[in-house]
């Protein structure tokens, strides 16, 4: 939910402002409403330090990491890593692991999910829109 | 592998001056960052009384790893080169808020060039509590730092309870981060 345009295109969140302890406070509801815009992608230089490393029984032969952010003001930052998987003959970005983020998000009371929790969430939220793509055309042009 | 930690003032004789060339080694030869360079030693502004430094050291002498901690109530990097990463908050000033920075678990002698292969039993996993301990030790609640993926991966990855603060900055074209740690 963005309230109001500013010159340097970054909304303010009205009544929203980093937290003491760092994080940035909003619901779910709220959070879904928020454009997030792509920042960077790329490969992993280093996959054994990836949620995608050695401790399952296989790796990904293809690897990376993807940041988003929104242009509002506090910024909500989100970033994932990803693992390029074939099933039936497609290539798809698949999101490891839960975001990294400075967002907690708050349950219908207002009170925080904790990090564990908001952390699941956000990535359902991640889940439920089309990143594969950007980051596709992002990855495909920064290594060609 | 065993850790040594205290201010400058209060290592072994002679560390100070090898930690420094590791720090060279490791930051300006091998990862390339651009930093004042004196003599073949990596040394800045922040590296003063205040400073408490964390180094591994390997049976045969080898530096292996380091950390420097630095309480907020003095200057310190992520408020006076990277504001930006605060996301729009003010930096902390707090004496139980201390940050972590220059932090390396690369063994100059090893072949790997994963300092996570053998995760979570890997130097930088090791490192990464030492520090940490040693930052309680001295009064930290919390510590802030800045830094990047790997780093910010690791912590994740050890259960430790840390976020970020924005955005991250792209240098170089990789993303630099402001994180809080939980301590």
């Amino acid at each position: 939910m963005l309230e109001a345009d500013r010159d340097d295109g970054r909304v303010p969140l009205l009544g929203i402002a980093p937290s003491e302890d760092g994080y940035v406070r909003l619901s779910q509801v709220r959070m879904r409403a928020i454009p997030l815009v792509h920042l960077i992608s790329g490969l992993d230089t280093d996959p054994a330090g990836t949620d995608a490393g050695p401790v399952g029984a296989t790796r990904a032969a293809i690897a990376g990491y993807t940041e988003w952010l929104s242009l509002t003001i506090p910024a909500l930052s989100l970033g994932w890593d990803w693992t390029l998987e074939s099933t039936d003959r497609e290539l798809r970005y698949q999101r490891v692991g839960e975001p990294r983020s400075n967002v907690m998000l708050l349950d219908v009371h207002g009170r925080d999910l904790g990090p564990r929790s908001s952390a699941v969430a956000l990535a359902l939220l991640v889940d439920d829109f089309n990143w594969q793509d950007t980051v596709a055309n992002f990855v495909r042009t920064r290594y060609s | 592998m065993r850790v040594i930690s205290g201010a400058s003032s209060h290592l072994p004789e002679g560390l100070y001056p090898r930690l420094a060339h590791y720090r060279y080694q490791v930051f300006i030869k091998r990862l390339g960052w651009r930093l004042p360079v004196q003599e073949q030693s990596e040394t800045d502004q922040f590296d003063g009384p205040d400073s408490v430094y964390v180094v591994a050291e390997e049976p045969n002498g080898e530096i292996s790893g380091c950390a420097r901690l630095l309480p907020t109530d003095g200057p310190y990097l992520l408020s006076a080169v990277f504001p930006e990463l605060l996301n729009g908050a003010l930096p902390p000033h707090d004496p139980t808020v201390w940050e972590l920075s220059r932090f390396s678990a690369v063994n100059l002698s090893s072949r790997s060039r994963s300092a996570l292969a053998d995760f979570p039993n890997s130097a930088a996993a090791l490192l990464m509590r030492e520090a940490m301990a040693c930052a309680a030790a001295h009064g930290a609640r919390r510590l802030v730092t800045v830094t990047v993926l790997a780093m910010e991966r690791l912590i994740r990855r050890l259960g430790i309870h840390s976020h970020r603060m924005g955005p991250p900055r792209i240098v170089d074209g990789e993303p630099i981060y402001g994180c809080w740690i939980e301590l």
